[in-house]
């Protein structure tokens, strides 16, 4: 049972949620966005959030779009993971909705997973590695941005703002990949380490999460993982320090075990994407 | 835009038959099911989205009703345990003794239900796929899956 009151509002269109976000933060109610609430509805039951308003997006019909269109797919932040996975657009992002139980995939968003309070945001990382636009709408109208520009360790909204869709290149989501997703026990278990990776043209793309706080690409480790004067087994370890980050220690996992981890997930790649050579 | 705050009364098809109910907006369609409709079969367990003992279908998909605000359903075709009568799944589960205390259930067999409507021949790893959105603490997992192979067909 959630134990305070709140304000529901079900929009209609992106104007009606902006108006809807704007008058409740008038009238002093602390306003969320709302799409699939698996989040929302069990912090709230918890007492680790109080929302004052919900803002129901999910059936605005800009955010449940799902298309190819003019060379890009394009995925509105309100689809649940079970229709991303089943979406052949782009086979990376399928596998990697593959979070969670089925039944709750039925309600969990992609919106939700990405833009979240968890901090492991697995959606995002096929994203990272393509050059995905975010249309964003916010109080100062809509906008569509370059997504890394937007993202570091989450998504850099601004005040009122929410996720729409995203959009990808056909080119990139098409490319061979390889994911790797690592668990303490139960696959339904937050991961301690998902990699997702793509063999491009310039080389091996990837994005971590679980191993450290927040999803992560990096320019430098990619770097040394595309590297073939080193040995596979040295670009690995090279490019496992070139993250520079200080691993997640916790009841899951030791900071070391993680490591670990991250280093046998780095070699996979190499040698799954064909990086041997 | 639809707006709800205070006590709203709202609409909701409820096995087939709409039926107006007051509600908080912050009340969970579990609640609002078991307490306001007197329709237990869908079990209050851990409120948090993990033992699926409250699975119930929203226009055919199997949810857990402790996730969802009542709110949210509203012009939604919701199914509970008390909606299937006499079902495959269910003489399955007698047939098979797919239950021990019972408590996990009528998650199961909702969420079966809604597996076998949408793969009549589900192979064994689609059964797993679905079924471990629900925990059974009596660990009866065999009986479970093997009442469901009983009330499918040949396998995909």
């Amino acid at each position: 049972m959630i134990a305070h009151n709140l304000v529901y509002h079900r929009p209609e269109t992106i104007g009606e949620a902006l108006g809807a976000f704007a008058g409740a933060e008038a009238e002093g109610l602390k306003p969320y966005y709302l799409a699939g609430g698996t989040e929302i509805t069990t912090f709230s039951r918890r007492g680790l959030i109080t929302p004052g308003a919900l803002i129901d997006l999910k059936t605005i019909p800009e955010c449940r779009v799902l298309t190819r269109r003019e060379g890009s797919a394009v995925f509105g932040a309100g689809l649940t993971l079970n229709e991303v996975g089943e979406c052949p657009f782009f086979p990376l992002l399928s596998e990697a909705a593959g979070i969670v139980d089925h039944t709750v995939r039925n309600r969990l968003t992609l919106g939700g997973n990405i833009a979240g309070m968890l901090p492991y945001r697995e959606t995002v990382l096929p994203f990272l590695l393509t050059d995905t636009a975010a249309r964003l709408a916010g109080p100062g109208g809509e906008r569509e941005v370059p997504l890394a520009d937007i993202f570091s360790r989450r998504l850099k909204l601004k005040p009122g703002e929410f996720l729409v869709q995203l959009r990808v290149p056909e080119a990139e989501a098409g490319l061979p990949w390889f994911r790797r997703r690592r668990v303490k026990q139960s696959r339904l278990d937050y991961p301690l380490l998902t990699i997702c990776a793509l063999a491009a043209r310039d080389g091996i793309r990837l994005a971590l999460s679980g191993v450290f706080d927040s999803p992560v690409r990096s320019p430098e480790v990619e770097a040394v993982l595309n590297d073939r004067s080193l040995e596979p087994a040295r670009r690995a370890e090279t490019a496992a320090a070139a993250f520079g980050l200080r691993a997640r220690d916790d009841q899951r996992g030791s900071a070391q075990y993680r490591e670990m981890l991250l280093l046998r997930g780095l070699e996979e790649t190499i040698r799954e994407l064909g990086g041997e050579g | 835009m639809i707006t709800y705050r205070g006590q709203a009364a709202i609409r909701l098809t409820v096995n087939g038959e709409v039926r107006e109910v007051v509600v908080r907006p912050a009340d969970t369609l579990l609640h609002v099911l078991r307490d306001r409709f007197g329709l237990t079969g869908a079990k209050a367990g851990c409120e948090n989205g993990d033992c699926g003992a409250c699975t119930v279908l929203l226009d055919g998909k199997p949810v857990k009703s402790c996730m969802v605000l009542a709110v949210e359903a509203e012009g939604s075709g919701i199914t509970t345990i008390e909606g299937l009568r006499d079902t495959p799944v269910q003489r399955g589960f007698l047939e098979q003794a797919g239950f021990q205390c019972g408590f996990c259930t009528s998650g199961f067999i909702v969420n079966a239900h809604a597996l076998l409507q949408t793969h009549p021949r589900p192979d064994r790893e689609t059964i797993r796929d679905w079924l471990e959105s629900n925990l059974c603490r009596c660990t009866g997992y065999e009986g479970i899956e093997k009442a469901i192979a009983a009330a499918a067909g040949p396998r995909e």
